[in-house]
């Protein structure tokens, strides 16, 4: 099946054929990637960003982090992070951490399993509200910062255990879980797709 | 894809392989969220798994407990946590709602006492000192009866002492140092302690509520006596020198009682509530009497413990 497509680099217009697996095309005249073979995109984004959905509900309620300094023991969860912050007075880092590491990232996955889901079933319904949701997502996604949120956990565990016992909590083991599945899941899925299955066939 | 239909030669005698749509392929993706279903499904059981009961104790001071943080402790090893700190309906008590481990489920009987374990201002509380660093918690003391979820929770240190001890009360005309905790020795070792102090209802003596520890029970006997051991006895005399008399260091900052049985094999237990006479000081008789009276051994003693060997 021949179909043309425009480089999202250089904006030349250029026919390419249906890929086989490892098959990659490039730009006529920049020679950047402008196709892929992907296995079953939806599929997978569809399979990964359930996964990941399903991490996020034990990496919520259960604390990322326990620590104990002189004594003193504490367990925090995400939420216990962001309450604490707004309490010292510091309300636009908890909102910032709030946004960053629990409503985008939700808000993220349910909208890419919600459009990779009904568009695998070649459903025709709500077309105009999925666009919605596609431009929301594309809009909030570079703010889910799960992966930054990460990281900087395992800095405060390398760092702080010098100073104090700080212990992974078992909702940190769910946490990482999710932040990979959600970058697989992110890098998996081809907006292309949704375009293609949803168009009206004339 | 396939070669231009020009060429024309043996190979299109050959015959065409049958193509036909699987009906079903494994969806091998779709591992990854059933995976992650019976991982997550794993980390919520296994927290789940820990949860307890949860019990309701009445307190009449809150200070010191937090919801979330402070720990119900036994024997040292933490066995739940407070999850709710709250004012009765009628204001006047504290109403903690707290979440045991599955582990220690068997604390939610009767019988269970339980007491808030904080820093205090007296001296004698020094036992108490980490309380600064870790922050109050709730000690538990285990009973034998029934399961049941809510409790009146104890004021003071006085519950450390086991339940089922013996109650006695003691009138003096003079309180002294005593107040609540102060201990009780027979023979220099504590056996008791103080429960409470108050004046009698016609305000002419101080009633000083004691109670022994189960193990001695059998020590007091209706014609023991009881006497302040409060303070430094200090005797100075020109040809003597100086004789100081401490019952202990501890009865020294905190007051304390001592008591004595005398030799008579007839005389017979009392029971609780009854009442004895507090005197200033021990007559030298009184210190002179040495009674053979049973005592059931110590669980975990020294001595229990070589005996076994």
């Amino acid at each position: 099946m021949e179909s043309i497509i425009a480089c999202k680099t250089c904006g030349l217009l250029q026919r390419t054929e249906a890929l086989q697996p490892g098959a990659v095309a490039e730009c006529f005249r920049c020679g950047s990637v402008i196709d892929k073979h992907r296995v079953d995109s939806l599929g997978r984004t569809a399979a990964l960003s359930l996964a990941a959905l399903i991490f996020f509900v034990p990496a919520n309620i259960y604390p990322i982090l326990r620590m104990e300094f002189y004594g003193a023991y504490s367990e925090s969860t995400i939420w216990d992070g962001c309450v604490k912050l707004y309490q010292d007075g510091q309300w636009h880092v908890a909102t910032i951490v709030f946004l960053a590491s629990i409503l985008v990232p939700l808000l993220k996955l349910l909208g890419l399993f919600f459009l990779v889901v009904v568009t695998k079933f070649k459903s025709t319904f709500w077309r105009q509200e999925r666009i919605w949701i596609y431009k929301i997502i594309d809009v909030i996604g570079p703010w889910a910062m799960l992966d930054v949120f990460l990281l900087a956990i395992l800095v405060a565990l390398v760092k702080l255990g010098q100073l104090a016992t700080v212990l992974p909590g078992r909702g940190l083991v769910a946490f990482t879980a999710m932040v990979v599945l959600t970058i697989l899941a992110s890098a998996s899925f081809d907006p292309a797709l949704i375009w293609r299955k949803t168009e009206k066939r004339p | 894809m396939t070669d231009s239909p020009k060429k024309s030669g043996p190979v299109d005698k050959l015959p065409r392989a049958k193509v036909t749509q699987r009906r079903w392929r494994f969806p091998v993706m779709w591992v990854v969220p059933v995976v992650a279903a019976l991982v997550a499904g794993y980390l919520v059981y296994d927290q789940v798994r820990e949860f307890g009961p949860t019990i309701a104790i009445r307190f009449k001071d809150g200070s010191g407990l937090k919801a979330g943080r402070t720990p119900i402790q036994y024997n040292g090893v933490r066995i739940g946590e407070v999850k709710v700190v709250k004012l009765s309906d009628d204001l006047h008590d504290v109403l903690v709602e707290a979440r045991l481990l599955r582990s220690a489920a068997s604390i939610a009987r009767e019988g269970s006492v339980f007491w808030i374990v904080r820093l205090g201002t007296e001296l004698q509380d020094i036992a108490n000192l980490g309380t600064v660093i870790t922050g109050a918690y709730i000690q538990v003391l285990p009973g034998t009866g029934d399961p049941k979820s809510d409790f009146v929770g104890m004021e003071g240190s006085q519950a450390a002492l086991e339940p089922g001890g013996l109650e006695i009360v003691l009138h003096t005309n003079h309180l002294g140092s005593l107040k609540p905790n102060s201990p009780v020795y027979y023979r220099g070792i504590e056996v008791g302690a103080v429960l409470a102090c108050r004046l009698s209802a016609n305000a002419t003596v101080a009633e000083i509520y004691v109670r022994i520890k189960p193990r001695y029970v059998a020590l007091v006997r209706s014609g023991s006596k009881f006497w302040n051991a409060s303070g430094a006895n200090v005797k100075a005399g020109l040809f003597s020198g100086v004789e100081i008399n401490v019952e202990s260091l501890k009865s020294l900052v905190s007051g304390g009682v001592a008591f004595a049985t005398p030799n008579d094999p007839k005389a017979g237990l009392v029971k609780n509530g009854a009442v004895f006479r507090l005197y200033e000081e021990a007559v030298k008789e009184w210190l002179e009497w040495a009674p053979r009276i049973p005592i059931p051994p110590e669980e975990n003693s020294y001595q229990h413990a070589r005996q076994k060997k």
